[in-house]
């Protein structure tokens, strides 16, 4: 049986999210400085890393395919599947990035970056721990929706630790 | 192959990698990787790193 409901409510949510992230692009980006702008290493290497992100999905999805061949039921809702798969794409191209210099481009404002970081991650949290408390995370033995929230949180955690771990490194081959 | 041409060029100059980088537009990174032979840069950067440096292509990047 179908949710529709619920179905046209997330497609709503999603349309609405992406309009107004237009608008706000188009309003606040008249000077071109939101834009992040990064050189010409910079944008070679963030191709592979798209290209390395591409590959983890598809090889995500693939193992997939025998799985839900099988009927074998994971402890994740389908919602949850597919965003899981999305996340590790992104944590792909993100330390790939990170890792070779590609990740913070020339005007990056670093701190007002890391605001925004940990504000984003601290509301994820927040949702996903009311969700525990309710008991909505998770339901016969499948994790839920909100399980996306800790996701998210987790994606700007790992980004966190990596910039650090890469600024030490950075450092520490200075100052040799 | 290290650059050694563009770092003793750059040295020269008194400029830090940071300061060359801020003068062609790049990152940092990307000057790093040039002295180190870690990149190849396209033409348009490596007439960009010259006019900076007051040097010719063939004095920072031809190989003999």
């Amino acid at each position: 049986m179908y949710n529709t409901g619920r179905m046209v409510g997330i497609a709503v949510g999603i349309m609405i999210g992406l309009i107004i992230c237009l608008i706000l692009y188009r309003v606040m980006n008249k000077d071109g400085k939101i834009k992040t702008q990064y050189d010409e290493m910079q944008q070679i290497i963030r191709g592979k890393g798209y290209c390395y992100a591409f590959y983890a999905i598809m090889i995500c999805e693939a193992l997939l395919i025998p799985l839900s061949v099988g009927d074998v039921r994971l402890p994740f809702d389908n919602a949850c599947l597919h965003f899981l798969i999305i996340f590790i794409g992104v944590i792909v191209h993100i330390t790939y990035c990170v890792f070779k210099d590609a990740y913070v481009g020339l005007n990056t404002n670093m701190k007002r970056f890391m605001i925004i970081m940990i504000v984003v991650a601290v509301i994820n949290f927040m949702s996903a721990f009311a969700a525990f408390r309710t008991g909505e995370m998770m339901v016969n033995g499948q994790l839920q929706t909100p399980f996306i929230n800790l996701l998210c949180g987790l994606l700007f955690v790992i980004l966190a630790i990596e910039l650090l771990i890469k600024k030490t490194i950075d450092n520490r081959s200075e100052s040799r | 192959m290290k650059n050694l041409k563009l770092k003793s060029a750059r040295a020269a100059k008194d400029l830090s990698q940071q300061q060359l980088a801020e003068l062609v537009g790049v990152s940092r990174q990307t000057i790093n990787a040039i002295e180190k032979g870690d990149y190849n840069p396209t033409i348009n950067l490596c007439r960009a790193i010259c006019k900076a440096l007051d040097k010719t292509l063939d004095e920072l990047f031809w190989e003999e």
